[in-house]
């Protein structure tokens, strides 16, 4: 046997675990969403593009989408501007480096419904100690302030990945050219803003990438804290999926709008991949 | 210009400049010559203001400048990978010290001209540093560093990433841009022939300290320790004794030198030559063609010559031949 067949066979059963896993579910979503299947009515008939016209025309699916993006462009974005700011403060010298780096890569270590337990603690509008000290504030039961306690919770945990990232990113930098803008006359400021913010740029839109991917697809915080509300103040895409299929037993609806997310999530990621092969 | 007086910089338990005082003076071509880890790139550095001195001062027109940031310094500096912002344009890149001075953007275009054609590069403002070959990218670096006109221009082995053609083409340019501008000049190299057709003044650097100090003559011709003489130039270190003004081995050599005591005479290759009554009779080991010159390895008393002879000149391996001495040679003394 040859040298690839033998590479091929070891690769087999890795490949089959994968298909089975990945594999199946994603391409018996997308035949589900070609029908009108639900838990109540099992039809399996080929209704075409129905239930993606159905979806598009829904407006809490609507609603969900546009505060998803609201909530992607906030997460990213602070994730983004706070981890680049811890990424350049742990790039200074200071003493006990490694405690500081423990300590912003810990949130990062946490799995996602431990962090929302953690937060929904110290947030609890009774109990929770940052409550009490900002005046007995409904952090996750007040439409006004969900969202954004949601996206604050959600940047905690995030931003540690986005700073050890971004701080590689740094660490790899040429040290020549921001050598010579100081030369040139440059503040250390000047030159962060016109030599290293642009020499970061591939790094910066790769996060913003995975970033973007990550919390579009942000499910378990929600489940954990909001549920969702109050009301649908922070029924983001993803829980309204689950919904949609778990308790709104409509599988082949919600299979449909996994694929139009999945489809604007390879939209964004190919626009950004262009920003990124063009830097 | 510059001074360096009893500068000392440690990094940890390694001292990478070791008390070295030097002065550099206005509108001079002074090159920090050595080898990888010699000190001279952390001395330059210590000019430029990226490093501080743990001791001693480092004066720039006179004034001190230890706790001046880069920013401050009247400098300008030319870095071995250029160093350029890939981000920018040519024409950005040797804007920025200009727009950084907030001069208006007609006198930022009319002196990005000037310096382009000081560097031969007009035509190529539109152009990103990686549409450009290594030679022009370090144009580009030369003209950012001037933009700036500062009274000091370092240089820190801006030649030593070029292909040898270029390299050579452009040692001319900086010499001619240093000549036109009046600029004092703080080079650093390993290239021994570099640094000779640069400088003015050479520092040689061994472990943190100054070596010796002199014209690109003095250096070459006069070598004041093994390793200059071993490091400058090609030549073979001929050991005996100096006695009464003259080499002596086992017999008295025809070759005048200075000092007493044992220690080595320094021949170079160009100063021998053969000669039918010359002094000393040997076996030609190799012969290089060099294209400029054939080079020899001529073995006579236990040592091994080199010879540079006329390329036209027939001379193969395992000839035998007579060699004439110079009358005179450098001689340095046995170091303890």
């Amino acid at each position: 046997m040859g040298e690839r067949w033998t590479a091929r066979l070891l690769a087999l059963p890795g490949l089959l675990v994968l298909g089975a896993v990945v594999g199946f579910p994603l391409l018996y979503a997308l035949l589900l969403s070609f029908t009108g299947y639900t838990f109540l009515r099992p039809d399996f008939t080929f209704r075409g593009l129905t239930r993606y016209h159905e979806a598009l025309r829904d407006p809490y699916f609507l609603h969900a989408l546009g505060l998803a993006a609201l909530y992607v462009g906030l997460t990213v974005g602070l994730t983004l501007a706070l981890g680049l700011l811890l990424a350049v403060l742990l790039h200074q010298n200071f003493p006990l480096k490694g405690f500081h780096y423990f300590a912003v890569s810990l949130p990062m270590l946490i799995a996602p419904v431990g962090v929302g337990l953690i937060w929904k603690m110290i947030l609890h509008p009774e109990l929770g100690i940052l409550a009490y000290l900002v005046g007995g504030v409904d952090f996750f039961g007040d439409g006004r302030y969900a969202l954004a306690s949601l996206a604050l919770v959600d940047v905690w945990q995030q931003v540690s990945f986005s700073a050890l990232v971004l701080l590689a990113g740094l660490r790899s930098l040429p040290r020549e050219p921001l050598e010579a803008a100081y030369v040139d006359g440059a503040t250390p400021w000047q030159a962060f803003l016109r030599v290293t913010l642009p020499l970061l740029r591939p790094v910066l839109l790769a996060l913003l990438v995975l970033q973007t991917l990550v919390e579009a697809r942000t499910y378990d915080l929600v489940y954990v804290l909001t549920r969702g509300g109050p009301g649908s103040a922070t029924d983001l895409v993803s829980y309204y999926i689950y919904r949609k299929a778990f308790l709104g037993l409509d599988l082949s609806g919600a299979s449909a709008m996994g694929y139009l997310l999945l489809l604007l999530s390879m939209v964004l990621v190919v626009a950004y991949y262009r920003l990124l092969t063009r830097s | 210009m510059v001074d360096l007086i009893g500068v000392r910089k440690r990094y940890g338990r390694v001292v990478a400049v070791d008390g070295v005082s030097l002065s550099v003076r206005e509108g001079e071509f002074f090159t920090l010559l050595g080898p990888s880890g010699c000190g001279k790139t952390t001395t330059l550095r210590l000019v430029a203001g990226f490093e501080t001195p743990d001791q001693g001062e480092v004066r720039i027109s006179g004034q001190g400048v230890n706790r001046l940031p880069p920013e401050g310094r009247p400098i300008g500096m030319v870095f071995q990978n250029y160093a350029l912002f890939p981000n920018m344009t040519v024409f950005g890149n040797v804007a920025f010290p200009l727009r950084l001075r907030r001069l208006p953007e007609r006198v930022v275009r009319r002196k990005v001209g000037e310096l382009l054609e000081m560097v031969h590069l007009q035509g190529l403002e539109g152009r990103y540093p990686r549409e450009l070959s290594g030679g022009q990218q370090q144009r580009v670096a030369l003209a950012r560093a001037l933009a700036r006109e500062p009274k000091v221009l370092l240089l820190d082995e801006p030649l030593s990433a070029l292909d040898a053609k270029i390299r050579e083409e452009l040692r001319g340019e900086l010499k001619r841009l240093q000549r036109e501008t009046g600029l004092t000049a703080l080079y650093v190299t390993h290239d021994q022939e570099e640094a000779l057709a640069l400088s003015d003044r050479i520092a040689v650097m061994r472990d943190g300290k100054v070596e010796q100090l002199g014209t690109p003559q003095e250096i070459y011709e006069r070598p004041s320790t093994l390793f200059v003489a071993r490091f400058v130039g090609i030549g073979t270190l001929v050991p005996g004794e100096a006695r009464e003004g003259r080499f002596h081995r086992d017999r008295p050599w025809p070759v005048q030198v200075e000092g007493e005591g044992r220690g080595f005479i320094l021949l170079r290759p160009e100063q021998l030559r053969p000669h039918p009554e010359g002094f000393l009779e040997g076996q030609v080991g190799l012969a290089t063609y060099l294209g400029s010159l054939l080079r020899l390895e001529v073995e006579t008393e236990g040592i091994l010559l080199k010879v540079d002879l006329n390329p036209q000149e027939e001379v193969r391996a395992g000839d035998r031949l007579r060699l004439a001495l110079p009358e005179a040679a450098p001689f340095i003394k046995e170091e303890a």
